[in-house]
């Protein structure tokens, strides 16, 4: 499934798409820093760095996005890497359709 | 192009040495300037019928609305065009007369165009309800009756959405009404056309279908025999779902509760943790909830299918998406489950039909007769 960019908009697409692996990059960082928070390996000092920065981090994707108005353009380019990631699973998890849908092609 | 330029600079100065160009263009003026000008007048409507899309292949669009059509084709002939294939057919429907068989055999109507296939054994008409208000009739065999019109064999195709919804619509009503003639109907979809050149008498290409896919066409008459389809759509408000669920959940709330006392980082932090936790709850509700509602919904119908569900509406997320094949005296049963699940705060159902039982009907029509 091809991710589409308006390509009438250049800098909204490539912008969206940045914006994209920055959110995925901050829901790694995000779901990490839970993990560590469960497990306990944070001191209270630590804990406190680590919400401020991703709070930050949060503020300031929010900003550009608003400031460039591509809440749209980053929305499509997720919606269709979670497409991509869909389908990839399903294959996994369901091969007999897969290689017999593959048999029509 | 400069090669093309340079050419004709070069003729003509040659023309103009020879002192020819002038009598050429007299010549010209004389013999061929009238042919040009016919042929721009008879060319000129073609391709502005192409342009606007009526291309007279397409008749079969432009008979929709005759008024304009009848007009833009008279205006065409006006400039001595041929009026496309479909015009006078459009006006012979008007008049409510069979078209003259003499026509070109492809605009002749020997397609049958099917809408779906029910039980009975007597030959009738449901008059011109059909496509274009075509007259609807049934064709009988053994049994079973098919329920066709008369058109050209070509299948319905346009680029107005306009023209395609009529069509649809006609298609549909056509099958309600049909419905209420027979008890069972197995509905076929849209734009299935027979059609063999070789066809000896009118019917029989459909008649040839009835028998070869009879055995077929009875399994699914008697899966659907004294059954409806509805369509059954249950959404929730995860928002006020998960309201309710962080009030019950001891964790949940206690989560919240260290909220109120964090510093900045760690409430986010805790936010994020509550999130996930809420999200996992909600997901864990919805599995239940479609258990719950999927046992008492589907012991009411004779068979289920479930559907993909769409994509969430201003907070409304579907839940469950279900068409349901259900006998007639269930039916208002499954309404009172269904009312039950409505009044859960949070929860709302749409419940539609009764429909032509398409997702129940795997039925792949094969419409040459030597397929």
């Amino acid at each position: 499934m091809p991710i589409s960019i308006n390509e009438s908009n250049l800098k909204q697409g490539v912008l969206g798409l940045v914006m994209a692996l920055v959110e995925i990059i901050r829901d790694v960082l995000r779901t990490q820093a839970l993990t560590r928070l469960e497990d306990g390996s944070l001191d209270e000092e630590e804990e406190e760095r680590l919400g401020d920065a991703l709070w930050e981090l949060d503020k300031a994707i929010e900003e550009i996005k608003c400031e460039h108005g591509i809440d749209e353009a980053v929305r499509a380019v997720r919606d269709g890497l979670d497409e991509i990631v869909d389908s990839v699973v399903e294959r996994i998890l369901n091969p007999e359709k897969w290689s017999s849908a593959r048999g029509e092609l | 192009m400069k090669i093309g330029l340079l050419l004709r600079d070069l003729v003509k100065e040659e023309l103009a040495r020879l002192e020819l160009e002038k009598k050429i263009r007299l010549a010209v003026e004389a013999a061929v300037l009238d042919e040009i000008r016919d042929s721009v007048r008879r060319l000129a409507p073609v391709v502005l019928a192409e342009l606007i899309g009526r291309v007279p292949e397409k008749a079969g669009v432009a008979e929709r609305d005759g008024m304009d059509d009848r007009e833009e084709s008279e205006v065409a002939g006006g400039a001595s065009v041929s009026p496309p294939a479909g015009h006078d057919r459009a006006g012979e429907r008007k008049n409510g007369t069979v078209p003259a068989p003499g026509g070109l055999k492809e605009n002749s109507l020997t397609g049958r165009y099917v809408y779906g296939v029910a039980e009975g054994d007597i030959p009738l008409s449901l008059g011109k309800t059909g496509l274009e208000g075509s007259e609807v009739y049934t064709v009988v065999y053994g049994g079973l009756a098919a329920i066709v019109h008369d058109c050209k064999p070509e299948p319905y195709q346009s680029d107005d959405e306009e023209v395609v919804k009529n069509w649809l619509a006609a298609h549909q009503e056509v099958l309600e009404a049909a419905g209420e003639k027979f008890q069972n109907l197995i509905p076929i979809g849209f734009d299935t056309i027979f059609y063999d050149e070789e066809e000896c008498e009118p019917g029989e290409t459909v008649r040839k279908w009835l028998v070869k896919e009879s055995e077929q066409l009875k399994v699914i008459m008697d899966r659907i025999r004294g059954r409806q389809e509805y369509g059954v759509q249950v959404s929730w408000e995860p928002e006020v779902i998960g309201g309710r669920l962080a009030e019950d959940d001891p964790e949940l709330r206690e989560m919240k509760e260290g909220l109120r006392s964090a510093s900045k980082g760690s409430a986010y932090l805790i936010r994020q943790k509550l999130d996930k936790a809420l999200a996992g709850t909600i997901e864990k509700e919805a599995d239940r909830c479609f258990r719950t509602f999927f046992s008492s919904i589907s012991r009411l119908c004779g068979d289920v299918r479930v559907e993909k569900v769409k994509k969430p509406e201003g907070g409304r997320h579907m839940l469950m998406n279900l068409s349901c094949l259900v006998e007639r005296d269930k039916v208002q049963a499954l309404g009172e489950v269904l009312d039950e699940i409505e009044r859960q705060e949070g929860f709302s159902v749409r419940f539609t039909g009764p429909w032509p039982p398409y997702s129940f009907v795997n039925l792949s029509v094969q419409t040459t007769a030597d397929g």
